[in-house]
């Protein structure tokens, strides 16, 4: 503890000069640089793949990507423990090709998986927002102009959906680097990262240490993610009738050029082979834990474990037969749909302000919104605890709500900025000249215009609240129950297949609801 | 006699975008029915001067108003003007019927009436039966036809167009530029229309309007303006045109302007007042070849040709004289010879047909001319003949 007449800066100078916590930091930075390169690396041609996909195929590959969502990560985390355990499936594979390993808990290849595992669908679909507004048209057109498929790609393609890129880069490595329930249950001590160390600091009651720590990796963050922005050109200011803002620096540089030369060589058929490839590995990796998931609620005995010994439907019998899953259900899909509303209206009016504003607007306007992501989820947790108290709102829906809409605004910022920037604002003005006024143009072209962005923050923003466990776990007080909650409950009690039943009953609920809105809703490319 | 309010009045209009003035000071009546063609080269804010008739944008300063009713602060959604882009800019998520049924309903229009009005809308641009189509199913033709439909659904008193042809095949607007005309002769709309392309603005408009740099340089009619340009810029962007420099001499109770070692008379005129040295603006269309001697009053040039272009109804002459560059357009006949390089001519025109120009640095505002008293004289003089200053005359030489 430091005394109270020290300067505040000293706290700062004794944590950056401590190589322990030196060390910690770059090795948490690391992992994050690492995790968002990999899902950058994975998640572009997967989100490709995407877009050259028809209709109905690519909402099953976004169904599929969002999926895990649903589940909470403390269970998802739970069944990769299973996977990369001693006895899961992966040690045993490596076992029949003569590798010896113990297990991949507690080492990093264990804890990137996980992480990618977890990030990789906001990459993709940050990605996807970006990409499913360019004309493929224009690759044809540079194809006329001498360019192979490859150098078009880099010339043109590419430089379009930086913004894209950006943004999932921008929401993956702020999410990783504040990460705590992956780190803390997959890589242990040996993995620690500053944010469990801030943790560990609140389990001290080392308040001043935990704060600096928790500044140091907001400030880090804050300018990665201001170099990343300058770097695609965000400092430009809006241009008056654009169609679309792309990057054009560096689309002539000698690094495009030089990438555009060497794509040019590549074989026309690796592409598409390499893009399938990667959406195949990414719902793989996103799915996976689901799958197991639906296997061990079929276990018939009361351990959280692969059935081996046959199948039993005896824990949804027990899960049915209890009222308080069921409360817990319904009190989530309210926090999650009444949250997921107000973070998207204010997420909307972020994105609007800093999408139609000037540079240092914009830029306030982007870290006001970024900032409740690169806050770690325990920091903010205590921060709004403490805040909750004074004003008697422990136990509050109001409070508990409004806490997970703030952590869903980056996310509706996040998509809503990518679906603006790809509106043409031209048709607005039209719109006017019809005689619309601004709400009629908001609910005739605007919105239904944005509605793919719309959707998904919403989508996003709600299932951020569904799963959300760490603040709530602070805010709910004794009588809030949440299912995330319950699950947890569940997993420090008797870790008994009912969580892993509750798992997949929520996502065959999805699905169902998925299946049901596809038939009822009316098709809009029917042709006459 | 009263007088209908002009459909729209500019009165002083300006518009700056940071450093750029886009628009500068510009003053313009569009007379109910009237079809307006606005040219000019890219960037000379025809393109502003449309959206800020629309209201996409608010004037600095300046009025302007649409059938006596101030518009200022008036939304785009309350002025009730039709309004067409270049790239259409229909509703991608919305069927060809509902685009065009949008105003309609913004208009708080019965189901009923809207589909009728849709469905007459759709027959005028010859597109009958198509509404329940997507975008995307039309080709540019058909997709502009749609819009101009969705613009004029509504009977606005003016629809403005910005480059409404200007992304679709030549054949095609050739078309359009012909159901346009009709269109306009069949409703009463004044039609605002801006194009960088001359020939356009001349074969559309009944008003052509010609700007540079923010400013009207000229307004009236195709005739007008091309035969009796004001400055060298309007006779040169509106078409290929010499303009020659020469001094001003007062001989046999007329003007003339002299110019060359030989004197040649470039131009010939009542004018009384007039700077020492003028710009003469002479079309290649005005030269003969081979003048006759006997013809009495005609200027002769001799010239060397440099270039002969070779243009199916005409021949299109590039050559030097004494007076610099020279440019002459001479019918073709079938088998006529065609001129080599090198070549020496001589060319002769009647010195009063010759216009004089202002020298075009400067941005100047141009007052609309009196119908009624450019209807009087058969050949209009000079209409600003009261300027003396003329920079930058030394570039004609």
């Amino acid at each position: 503890m430091h005394s109270l007449g020290s300067p505040p800066w000293s706290s700062y100078a004794t944590q950056l000069a401590t190589p322990a916590t030196r060390d910690i930091m770059l090795r948490t930075l690391e992992t994050a640089a690492t995790v968002t390169t990999i899902t950058l690396l994975l998640g572009y041609p997967a989100a490709y793949a995407i877009t050259r996909m028809r209709r109905g195929h690519r909402n099953v590959a976004i169904a599929l990507l969002v999926l895990p969502y649903l589940t909470s990560l403390l269970v998802r985390t739970y069944v990769w423990m299973a996977i990369l355990g001693y006895n899961g499936p992966i040690v045993w594979l490596l076992r029949r090709i003569g590798v010896e390993h113990e297990s991949l808990i507690g080492t990093s290849v264990g804890v990137l998986v996980v992480l990618v595992h977890v990030y990789l669908p906001l990459m993709i679909l940050g990605l996807y927002l970006s990409m499913r507004t360019i004309d493929l048209r224009q690759m044809d057109a540079a194809a006329s102009l001498g360019a192979s498929r490859g150098e078009a790609f880099i010339r043109v393609f590419l430089p379009q959906t930086a913004v894209g890129a950006a943004t999932g880069c921008a929401l993956v490595f702020l999410g990783t680097a504040g990460a705590f329930v992956t780190p803390a249950l997959i890589g242990g001590p040996s993995q620690y990262t500053i944010v469990m160390l801030i943790f560990d600091q609140l389990g001290v009651l080392d308040w001043r240490a935990a704060s600096t720590l928790a500044v140091i990796l907001l400030v880090g963050a804050a300018l990665i993610l201001a170099a990343g922005a300058w770097l695609v050109g965000a400092r430009r200011g809006p241009k008056r009738d654009r169609r679309r803002v792309p990057p054009r620096q560096s689309s002539s540089s000698l690094i495009m050029r030089t990438l555009g030369r060497i794509a040019s060589w590549v074989p026309s058929v690796l592409p598409r082979l390499a893009t399938r490839m990667s959406l195949a590995i990414a719902i793989l990796l996103v799915d996976v834990p689901l799958l197991l998931l639906f296997a061990v609620s079929f276990q018939p005995l009361p351990i959280l474990a692969l059935p081996t010994r046959g199948l039993s439907l005896q824990w949804y019998a027990h899960v049915l037969a209890n009222y308080e899953w069921l409360a817990a259900g319904t009190r989530s899909i309210e926090l999650g749909v009444v949250s997921a509303a107000i973070a998207l209206s204010i997420g909307y009016i972020a994105a609007w302000l800093a999408y139609g504003s000037n540079i240092l607007g914009r830029s306030v306007v982007t870290f006001a919104s970024f900032a409740p992501l690169a806050i770690p989820a325990i920091v903010l947790a205590t921060g709004l605890y403490a805040v909750c108290v004074s004003l008697g709102l422990i136990g509050q829906f109001v409070a508990i709500a409004a806490a997970h809409a703030l952590l869903g605004l980056p996310f509706t910022f996040a998509y809503l900025a990518v679906g603006l920037a790809s509106y043409d604002k031209r048709l607005s003005l039209i719109a006017a000249s019809l005689g619309a006024t601004g709400f009629q143009r908001f609910r005739r072209v605007k919105g239904p215009m944005l509605r793919p962005a719309l959707i998904t923050a919403f989508g996003v923003a709600f299932l951020i609240s569904f799963e959300e466990f760490v603040v709530t776990n602070f805010l709910a007080g004794t009588g809030f129950q949440t299912l995330p909650l319950r699950m947890w409950a569940g997993t420090q009690q008797d870790l008994s297949p009912e969580l892993a039943v509750v798992g997949s009953m929520i996502v065959a609920g999805l699905l169902l609801f998925c299946a049901l809105a596809a038939v009822l809703m009316p098709r809009h490319n029917a042709v006459a | 006699m009263t007088v209908a309010p002009p459909a729209v009045r500019l009165r002083a209009v300006r518009k700056r975008f940071g450093q750029v003035s886009a628009v500068g000071d510009v003053t313009l009546d569009v007379a109910d029915g009237e079809f307006l063609t606005l040219v000019g080269p890219s960037g000379a804010g025809k393109s502003t001067l449309l959206s800020l008739i629309a209201g996409f944008i608010e004037a600095d300063a300046g009025e302007v108003s649409m059938g006596g009713q101030d518009l200022r602060h008036v939304p785009p959604n309350r002025r009730n003007v039709g309004v067409v882009f270049q790239d259409h800019l229909l509703f991608p998520h919305m069927t060809i019927a509902q685009n065009v049924g949008f105003p309609l309903e913004m208009r708080r229009i019965s189901r009923k009436a809207v589909r009728t009005r849709v469905a007459d809308a759709l027959e005028m641009v010859e597109l009958d039966g198509l509404g329940n189509r997507q975008v995307v199913e039309l080709s540019g033709g058909e997709r502009q036809r749609v819009a101009l439909a969705r613009a004029l659904v509504y009977s606005p008193p003016v629809l403005l167009l910005d480059e409404p042809l200007g992304a679709l095949d030549l054949e095609l607007r050739d078309a359009m530029q012909e159901e346009l005309r009709e269109l306009h002769a069949r409703l009463e709309t004044t039609f605002i229309y801006v194009t960088h392309d001359q020939n356009e603005a001349l074969s559309l408009g009944s008003t052509v309007a010609v700007m540079r740099d923010g400013c009207l340089q000229q307004v009236g009619s195709p005739r007008e303006v091309y035969d009796t340009p004001t400055s060298a810029f309007v006779a040169q962007f509106l078409g290929a045109c010499n303009i020659w420099a020469g001094t001003t001499q007062w001989a046999n109770a007329c003007m003339q302007v002299l110019a060359g070692a030989d004197e040649t008379v470039l131009y010939r005129g009542p004018d009384t007042d007039l700077a020492p040295e003028v710009l003469v603006a002479i079309r290649p269309e005005w030269l003969r070849l081979d003048p006759a001697d006997s013809e009495r009053g005609l200027s002769k040039l001799d010239i060397r040709v440099s270039r002969a272009q070779f243009r199916g109804s005409e021949l299109f002459i590039a050559a030097a004289s004494s007076l610099g560059k020279t440019l002459v357009r001479i019918p073709r006949s079938r088998g006529g010879q065609q001129p080599a390089p090198g070549q020496r001519l001589v060319v002769g025109w009647r010195p009063e047909e010759a216009v004089l120009v202002q020298s075009d640095s400067s941005c100047r505002r141009a007052e609309r001319r009196d119908a009624a008293w450019s209807a009087a004289t058969s050949r209009p003089s000079h209409p600003m003949p009261g300027s003396t200053a003329i920079p930058n005359i030394g570039q004609y030489r």
